[in-house]
């Protein structure tokens, strides 16, 4: 059998019914015509599909095809496992930002190297071991990388490490700590992922840690649902902060100061199609007095992806995703959108940078740590 | 850039002496060489990077 023929055999994509409906979701094929998961998927069951097309890498892995396919395809898995082929053969995507990011987890797979990735703490609480590991992500590298489009992504990692401070948690943050490897998965290359998933098992099981805090949905995503595909049990327990949060906040353990906001909610898809979390962060904004939600159009399952994913292939195609989500925004007549991603918070800046929108962009968590209420 | 390059290289524990940066006009031959001879030495000094593989 060949690749492909197992790649189709073990997504069920013989079910594929050929009526569109992955196509005419896709926020890419809207803009690129040539693109088309129903094509691709058509080509691959006649043999035709080859590992060198290049169209493959357009792909946003945002799985609004998946969820609406009623053959129940997972194209994102699909699309994924046909670019492990397409890298091992020697054809890649498109890296942004000359690659840059690729080399910095490239280098993270090396187990000699020793980061300086937490020297962003001042005056939070951490400690060596213990019970709760904080997951940083990648925060620290993209703080400088962005700085230019005001990313302010370590200003999340200081203000995730406060609320879990108010609630009276001390976790465990890692100088050894690794990228989640998602990107290099979702780019193809497999082997990278897993020595980064590898060392990063280490470090939390040397912390002695019984559950890992992450307020990154890509982070959440791949811990909670890629780690134990290739590795088991892992002997901790992935919980994003949004189901940590809601418990504390039922019991009372913090609370927040009354503040009026019109926000709007963007969906990222790690956290919403993924993951399966939408109503979490929607009851954290109703808990915070002041705050008013106006939905957009396209929210929850049918959340528009944020333009580009895996730092590839960032596009034309991109910005025009980016600026249509972001008008569709502005018309709720919400000056805020609300994120609970740092990926979508950073592509979302770059375009109100490089097209000057008035549209304000930030970080659930900011948002939160911000309206703490002293106790 | 340099400056991007240079705080990445600190978070990634790479040491920052091993990155450089000068302007050295065509007609400054004697002060490339310097440079050149300069950085070598504290590069060597340093001592290899040593980045090992996954076995």
């Amino acid at each position: 059998m060949t690749a492909l023929a197992e790649l189709i055999d073990s997504t069920n994509t013989y079910f594929c019914l050929d009526c569109g409906v992955c196509t005419g979701s896709c926020p890419v094929a809207r803009v690129f015509p040539d693109f088309s998961p129903r094509q691709i998927i058509e080509r691959s069951l006649y043999e035709l599909e080859e590992p060198s097309d290049d169209t493959i890498w357009n792909c946003l892995t945002c799985a609004q095809c998946s969820v609406r396919c009623p053959a129940g395809i997972d194209f994102p898995t699909f699309i994924r496992r046909m670019r492990d082929e397409a890298h091992n053969l020697g054809f890649d995507g498109v890296p942004a930002h000359n690659g840059m990011l690729q080399t910095i987890t490239s280098l993270q797979t090396r187990p000699n190297i020793h980061q300086n990735r937490t020297s962003w703490i001042d005056d939070g609480k951490i400690r060596e071991t213990g019970d709760f590991f904080y997951f940083v992500g990648c925060r620290p590298y993209y703080d400088v990388i962005f700085r230019g489009i005001d990313a302010g992504s370590i200003q999340g990692a200081r203000n995730v490490l406060k609320i879990l401070n108010a609630c009276g948690v001390e976790p465990v943050v890692s100088n050894e700590e690794r990228c989640c490897g998602h990107d290099a998965l979702w780019n193809g290359n497999e082997e990278k992922f897993k020595q980064l998933a590898q060392l990063n098992l280490d470090v939390i099981h040397a912390s002695g840690a019984k559950q890992v805090i992450f307020s990154c949905p890509e982070g959440y995503y791949t811990f909670k649902n890629t780690y134990p595909e290739y590795f088991g049990d892992l002997g901790f327990e992935p919980v994003h902060i949004l189901d940590f949060l809601a418990d504390k906040i039922k019991d009372g353990a913090i609370q927040f100061e009354e503040r009026e906001q019109v926000v709007t909610y963007h969906d990222p898809c790690r956290l919403g199609r993924l993951a399966g979390i939408y109503d979490a962060p929607r009851e954290l904004l109703a808990a915070m007095p002041g705050i008013e939600l106006r939905e957009m159009p396209r929210s929850r399952e049918n959340a528009v992806c944020c333009g580009t994913t895996g730092w590839m292939n960032c596009s034309s195609c991109s910005k025009e995703i980016q600026m249509q989500r972001l008008a569709e925004a502005g018309a709720t007549g919400a000056g805020t959108v609300v994120t609970a991603c740092p990926k979508c918070q950073i592509h979302f800046r770059c375009t109100k940078s490089a097209f000057a929108l008035e549209i304000e962009i930030e970080d659930l968590f900011d948002i939160l740590a911000d309206r703490l209420a002293s106790s | 850039m340099f400056q991007t390059t240079l705080e990445l290289a600190k978070i990634l524990g790479i040491n920052p002496k091993r990155l450089r940066l000068e302007w050295i006009s065509g007609a400054e031959g004697v002060r490339f060489a310097e440079v050149a001879r300069e950085f070598t030495e504290q590069i060597k000094s340093i001592g290899p990077l040593s980045l090992k593989k996954v076995a």
